[in-house]
């Protein structure tokens, strides 16, 4: 089985040319010379050879140098990993000291701190010289587990902070020291989510070394609920042939392949910005939902997204005041569906940070976290963009044109006017045309103005008057549509817009 | 259209200028586009014939960005649709439709992705010729839907039905073409039209 997105990055690889980085010669004026002389029989141009083969490049599909025998199944819980199965479920057993030593407790938290860092940096030969064999066999069981569950936090982007090491109390076996630290995972951090807490280690320090490590969770859900199971339902959406390697049960699975597997999907899981799907809405704001504000800000840069080869994959446009307002197709270049409009907060060295960078892919809003610094965010978190106002564009389409079909023009807006409802013609009539971008649909076709409220009551008025809504244009805006007369075939489409802080208007399902 | 401009002289102008600017911006998309459709030996006669249009009808290029845009449409009338109608019908369209897979299969490829690289064209030779242009400017030209309708002529509404359809059609062909006993692609091509 393959998914739609996969066969268009199949498709997308198997374009049978690249443009090499061989600049062709390029010489106008012998082309003009050559335009000037042509006859209808002799060949016009001796140019370029073939575009230069391109180089070779890295393979795509993931490869399994090696397999693991057993493989550590971790189930996670809130952010915190917990080993929750191995080959030898049996207790671990802390040797009795065989003599009476005098602990030091600020030597044990340093031991454990020691560990705890050395876990989180990833650092596995560091780890391991904190722990005793029996220690290491009880936690990971083998020093190539260890190794692996390692490289695969690294890879689901675990990054650990805060750490706190306290003194639980001491028993023959040793002392106990409880590290709580907050964590990041899945590229929470790049998400503006998080970090999350209520993670710890207890760690039983003698001797300089830990002899036993358990690893616990107390804190909230709120991990699950906004990474951990999102991420899973895109997974098992996006790649459903992938779930058996990266899961097991309602855990997470580690081995060689699926670390890849791990590794891969979370970083695509913001880039192609499917983290972001559950962040906004279509169409008008929730009852309640507070406007962005303020009401007025000045627009400093507008720009195309782009993701990977897409380079339209959705607009974002950056305002004077920090804020951010984008939104992305779902998948970029699939146009399945939209992420809404979102909206992050920038600082002002943010804003100008974002401004002045020249890269385009980078500029786009689910790449940022890669570059930009944290601390040009004021509020990373994409959020909802709540408009106050919206547009409402009436046109024309022949959805079956073909490319011989002649262009459709648009009747005047009184005209369309006529073909709705009464209440929702007289909420449009009158109205201010609001603007849009040089480059941005719907063209010249005036787009009257509506308060939120006013929309609401659109909306209504078109829907109780039996105005259609398509499945698939509603993914990406609301938008109502009903049949034109005199053509046979066309269709009136009634487009809801936001209007966004400059007084201008954008097109929801434009490129 | 400026029909007397190709009896000019070769006197210096600013259509010459702005040819030449046209012609540095757009040359090698316009080249790699028509490489992507045609046989090697008849994208030069592609890329002539659009550039000769774009020539004969610079006052109607539009400005900035939209020209390649514009002359990406030129170049798929030029491939797809003007020359059908003139005495070089044959030679191109007979080279339309044997398009190799020299490119495709080229040495840098695993033998995996050769093998998807053949059925994925496979099976895009099996959708409709406009369904099969909307996925290549969409995976290979990269363009938005705006773009796609720009250059194929029809509403953006039209160009995104036909990539929700064609995103469909081409995972179902592909989906189709795996489980055959054989998977020998018959007809591949990038970009038979």
């Amino acid at each position: 089985v393959i998914t739609e997105d996969e066969v268009m990055r199949v498709l997308e690889r198997a374009d049978p040319v690249r443009l090499g980085d061989a600049t062709p010669p390029v010489d106008a004026a012998g082309y003009l010379d050559a335009l000037r002389t042509r006859s209808t029989t002799v060949a016009l141009i001796d140019i370029e050879p073939p575009p230069p083969v391109r180089p070779p490049r890295r393979h795509r599909r993931l490869t399994i140098t090696a397999a693991i025998a057993a493989a550590a199944v971790v189930a996670i819980l809130g952010g915190a990993l917990v080993l929750a199965a191995r080959d030898d479920p049996s207790e671990p057993q802390i040797p009795a000291s065989p003599t009476t030593v005098a602990q030091q407790p600020a030597a044990a938290e340093a031991t454990a701190r020691g560990f705890v860092e050395a876990w989180s940096a990833f650092d596995a030969d560091r780890t391991m010289a904190s722990l005793t064999d029996d220690a290491l066999a009880a936690q990971w069981g083998t020093e190539e587990e260890l190794r692996l569950s390692l490289a695969f936090l690294d890879a689901v982007r675990s990054k650990t902070l805060n750490i706190d090491c306290e003194q639980r109390g001491e028993s023959a076996a040793g002392i106990l020291v409880r590290c709580t630290y907050d964590n990041h995972v899945l590229r929470s951090d790049g998400l503006g989510l998080g970090p999350y807490s209520g993670n710890y280690w207890d760690l039983t320090v003698r001797d300089g070394q830990i002899v036993l490590a358990m690893q616990g969770f107390d804190g909230t859900d709120e991990f699950s609920a906004q990474l951990w199971e999102p991420f899973r339902r895109w997974v098992t959406a996006a790649y459903p042939h992938h779930v058996a390697d990266m899961y097991d049960g309602s855990g997470w699975r580690i081995s060689e392949e699926s670390i890849r597997r791990w590794e891969w999907h979370v970083r695509e899981y913001i880039t192609s910005g499917a983290a972001y799907a559950e962040a906004g809405f279509i169409g008008l704001p929730p009852e309640g939902a507070t406007p962005s504000t303020p009401e007025r800000g000045a627009l400093v840069d507008e720009y195309h997204v782009a993701q990977g080869a897409y380079r339209f994959a959705g607009r974002a446009r950056l305002y004077a005041d920090g804020r951010l307002i984008w939104r992305m197709y779902l998948p970029p270049g699939g146009w399945s569906s939209s992420t809404g409009w979102l909206e992050q907060r920038l600082t002002p060295a943010g804003v100008e940070l974002v401004r002045s960078h020249a890269t385009v892919d980078e500029k786009s809003p689910v790449r940022l976290h890669e570059w930009l610094p944290a601390s040009a965010w004021d509020d990373q978190q994409a959020r909802a963009f709540v408009p106050v106002s919206y547009a409402v564009c009436l046109g024309v389409v022949d959805p079956n044109a073909t490319p011989e079909s002649p262009p459709m023009p648009d009747p005047p807006l009184e005209e369309l006017l006529d073909l709705l409802p009464a209440p929702a013609a007289d909420l449009l009539r009158g109205r201010e045309a609001v603007p849009h971008l040089p480059d941005v649909e719907p063209g010249p076709r005036p787009c009257p103005g509506l308060t939120t409220e006013d929309a609401r009551l659109l909306d209504t008025a078109l829907s109780d008057a039996g105005f259609e809504q398509d499945e698939q244009t509603n993914a990406y805006l609301l938008e109502y549509h009903v049949d034109y007369p005199g053509q046979v075939g066309t269709r009136l489409r009634i487009d809801f817009e936001p209007v966004f802080p400059d007084g201008t208007m954008d097109c929801s399902a434009c490129g | 259209m400026s029909g007397g401009r190709g009896s000019a002289s070769a006197e210096c102008s600013g259509e010459d200028a702005r040819f030449a600017q046209l012609y540095a911006r757009c040359y090698r998309p316009i080249r790699a586009y028509c490489s992507r459709r045609v046989a090697a030996d008849a994208v030069d006669d592609a890329v002539a014939e659009t550039f000769l249009t774009v020539w004969r009808r610079l006052d109607e290029v539009p400005a900035g960005e939209e020209a390649l845009v514009w002359t990406y449409g030129v170049a798929y009338r030029v491939i797809g649709h003007q020359w059908r109608s003139t005495t070089r019908r044959g030679r191109l369209q007979d080279r339309l439709r044997s398009v190799g897979l020299g490119p495709v299969a080229a040495a840098d490829e695993s033998t995996v992705d050769g093998d998807e690289h053949r059925l994925v064209l496979v099976a895009l030779s099996r959708l409709g010729d406009t369904d099969a242009e909307v996925l290549r400017l969409v995976a290979w030209e990269q363009l938005s839907i705006a773009d796609i309708a720009a250059v194929l002529g029809i509403q953006p509404d039209a160009a995104r039905q036909r990539l929700h359809r064609a995103r469909r059609n081409l995972a179902r062909a592909y989906g189709r073409l795996q489980f055959l006993p054989s998977s020998t692609p018959d007809a591949p091509t990038g970009g038979a039209r």
